[in-house]
């Protein structure tokens, strides 16, 4: 089989293409749909898509392909490899000196089946930040030890990510080593051209994922000699964060980055909806109605949290609100970077600003911070707490 | 007029020293709306301040920030003052946390603001029986708002009370299972993020009863069970001390209609106890008092 690297296909081409794709049933199709918007009409329609899985030819029918390139979900496409919950293990309380543990298989999503099995997944729609973003993660689940919840999932998806054509409100790839075009981590990488009669995608085929996704189903198209479509230079100007990084760490002690997160409350949504934040806990959760018996899970956490870093007998080191914060814009810039010799862990989507209930952002408090000439250092704050203000 | 005075009078009372610091709203670029804490040291800050349909942030939750409060109590110096730009709920919370001994009255000066023309029509603007009963805890009231135009005060619109009430008749009238339906979407998708308690200047307790794990009390999963459970504690706990300010629901990152569930609390509490929250210092929400005359004909 010759390889294909390019390919035009139309936009209505493509839909008939996921209707068919439903139909066999073979991989499952999951795609940007608008969330549950409460019954009230819900407010910012950007904010309203959520990677779901798409259960009808309806769906697919509805689906705005057209708006892919500039449509951002509120939470990131990690759910389908790194849940919000999921089971590790069963646990069954013998006695008051063993306890049997066994294999759990099926998730609560849908991710794994009930043999254990990962679903054939194709997840359609993400942007560019987003695949880079699940391969930055795979570093992580890969580092010390093979993280199968992880991985399983992750071997088993491809990825059709939607180059954006527009730079959104609150993103800045471009000042975290990324581009709105750009290929890392995606399989397919789509991008809005005019093609035959209509609109229409360019096809970038990227890995043999990619290759196989495009064997199966796109084997009537042939390869074109096209490159794909340039995207406008981003419309704002963003400020190099990886610049900032030696200076960032510099202001560890500073009391100005102190009082850029003076207004942070400490829920954890930047974390919930970041699609490289990937700190979980893990809990046991008896089965309704008995006691002993039940499955261990694995949570998401944030360390936004004050009840994150706190120890057994009380005390918590990151006692403050700011030094929470501060953990956040350091693992994402400094530490995961230096640990793994990355770029940075940040990949500039935006969404911890724009789900932010306070308007805080790590693109403007980092850059304000290291825009200053010198480290003032923080004045000793009174008042530390071990609760959650 | 108006907001210059507003401006000006901030500016004067951090100048001559009767407040350490001052919470007030302020631009964030992008037309976003931040919170601004503007200390002494930077009166001019003042000039910046703010206040149109864009500020829904109930800022009475930054009164117990350890943080900010060192701004104004240091350990050593019990004498600080803060002081707030506060619309009615924002009074009616500080009020709240008067009342259940979370700070003290002499430590707050309350900058009421009256929001006038489109931004009194976007919500927050209290009715004069509010105003009368928490004006006179307010150092000043003014009456400012300007009209940054666009649909704000249409998005905001959808959290007035009379409106909450409308759509809590219609799931009244909803069968229990449809009820039931309808409150089983919401809390499936919550995805225990808690900005909903952090948001909340009432949901103070310094360990909240879902980090409790010994017994876990509330399961912290974000399954249906667990988020059935940690949503209703949480409702139930602000039974009598919400004030309605619809924070929780704007915060909530997947459209939760809390503000649902607390406005149908809120109005339980006023046709049983007659009472609505934070319009005094003095008197406790009901549910955290007992007298020996309250009615107990429900104890069978
Ligand atoms: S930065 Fe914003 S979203 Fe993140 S914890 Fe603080 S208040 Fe919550
Ligand atoms: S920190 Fe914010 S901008 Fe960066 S990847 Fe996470 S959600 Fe996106
Ligand atoms: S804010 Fe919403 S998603 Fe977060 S814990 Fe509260 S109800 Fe759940």
């Amino acid at each position: 089989m010759s390889q294909k690297t390019s390919l035009l296909i139309e936009e209505k081409d493509l839909r008939i293409l996921l209707m068919n794709i439903l139909q066999k049933g073979k991989q499952r199709i999951v795609a940007p749909l608008r969330g549950y918007d409460g019954g009230d009409g819900g407010g910012d329609d950007n904010l309203k898509y959520f990677f779901r899985e798409v259960h009808s030819q309806e769906e697919i029918a509805q689906l705005p392909l057209a708006q892919f390139d500039k449509l951002q979900t509120h939470i990131s496409p990690k759910e389908f490899f790194f849940p919000r919950y999921a089971p590790v293990l069963k646990y069954q309380t013998i006695s008051s000196t063993e306890v049997k543990l066994s294999d759990v298989s099926a998730d609560a999503f849908g991710n794994v089946d009930n043999a254990g099995n990962a679903k054939e997944t194709i997840i359609l729609g993400l942007h560019p930040c987003d695949a880079v973003g699940l391969s930055l993660l795979d570093r992580v689940f890969t580092w010390d030890y093979d993280d199968n919840f992880y991985l399983k999932p992750r071997e088993s998806t491809t990825l059709l990510t939607f180059a954006c054509s527009k730079i959104g409100a609150h993103c800045f790839c471009t000042g975290v080593g990324g581009a709105p075009d750009e290929q890392r981590g995606s399989d397919l990488l789509f991008s809005r051209m005019h093609v035959g009669s209509g609109d229409g995608f360019h096809i970038s085929v990227l890995t043999p994922k990619g290759e196989r996704l495009v064997a199966e189903h796109l084997s009537h198209l042939s390869s074109v000699a096209v490159a794909p479509p340039t995207i406008a230079p981003a419309e704002r100007s963003v400020i190099d964060l990886l610049d900032r990084k030696e200076s960032l760490k510099s202001m560890f002690d500073s009391s100005l980055l102190v009082q850029q997160t003076y207004s942070c409350l400490g829920c954890g949504v930047c974390a919930m909806v970041c699609p490289t934040c990937h700190c979980f806990d893990i809990i046991d959760e008896d089965h309704p109605g008995s006691i002993g018996v039940g499955e261990r899970m694995k949570i998401w956490d944030a360390c936004s949290f004050a009840l994150f870093s706190k120890h057994g007998g009380g005390h918590n080191p990151r006692d403050l609100q700011c030094k929470r914060c501060r953990q956040r814009y350091f693992h994402k810039l400094v530490y995961y970077p230096e640990k793994f010799s990355e770029r940075s862990l940040c990949v500039g989507c935006g969404r911890c600003a724009r789900a932010c209930p306070v308007g805080l952002d790590i693109y403007s408090a980092v850059t304000s911070v290291t825009s200053a000439t010198s480290a003032v250092s923080a004045a000793a704050i009174e008042g530390g707490t071990n609760g959650n203000r | 007029m108006g907001i210059e005075e507003l401006r000006q009078y901030a500016a004067n009372i951090l100048r001559d020293g009767r407040v350490k610091l001052l919470i007030g709203y302020g631009e964030g670029g992008d037309g976003r709306v931040v919170p601004m804490f503007i200390t002494a040291t930077e009166i001019e800050r003042c000039s910046q301040l703010i206040y149109d349909q864009r500020c829904t942030y109930n800022l009475s939750v930054y009164l117990l920030k350890a943080e900010i409060k060192s701004l104004w109590s240091g350990a050593v110096n019990l004498s600080g003052k803060v002081a707030l730009v506060a619309k009615v709920e924002t009074v009616r919370s500080a009020l709240g946390l008067i009342a259940e001994n979370q700070i003290k009255k002499e430590d707050l000066c309350l900058l009421g603001v009256r929001g006038v023309g489109a931004v009194a029509a976007a919500g927050a603007v209290g009715t004069e029986g509010d105003w009368s009963s928490i004006s006179s805890y307010c150092e000043r009231v003014f009456d400012v708002g300007e009209d940054v135009g666009g649909d704000i005060g249409e998005k905001n619109s959808h959290r007035l009370p009379e409106k909450l009430d409308q759509e809590i008749d219609a799931l009244l009238k909803k069968s229990p299972e449809e009820r039931l339906h309808f409150w089983r979407q919401h809390f499936a998708s919550c995805i225990r993020c808690y900005a909903c308690r952090q948001i909340c200047p009432h949901c103070f307790c310094s360990t909240c009863i879902v980090e409790k794990s010994m017994p876990q009390w509330v399961s912290p999963v974000s399954s249906e069970s667990g988020n059935f459970s940690w949503n209703i504690i949480r409702a139930y706990h602000l039974v009598g001390r919400c004030v309605g300010c619809g924070e929780c629901a704007r915060a909530c990152p997947m459209g939760l209609r809390l503000d649902l569930l607390n406005r149908y609390m809120v109005k339980m509490v006023q046709e049983k106890y007659s009472f609505k929250a934070g319009l005094s210092a003095e008197d406790k929400p009901p549910l955290t008092t007992y007298h020996l005359n309250d009615n107990q004909d429900f104890i069978k």
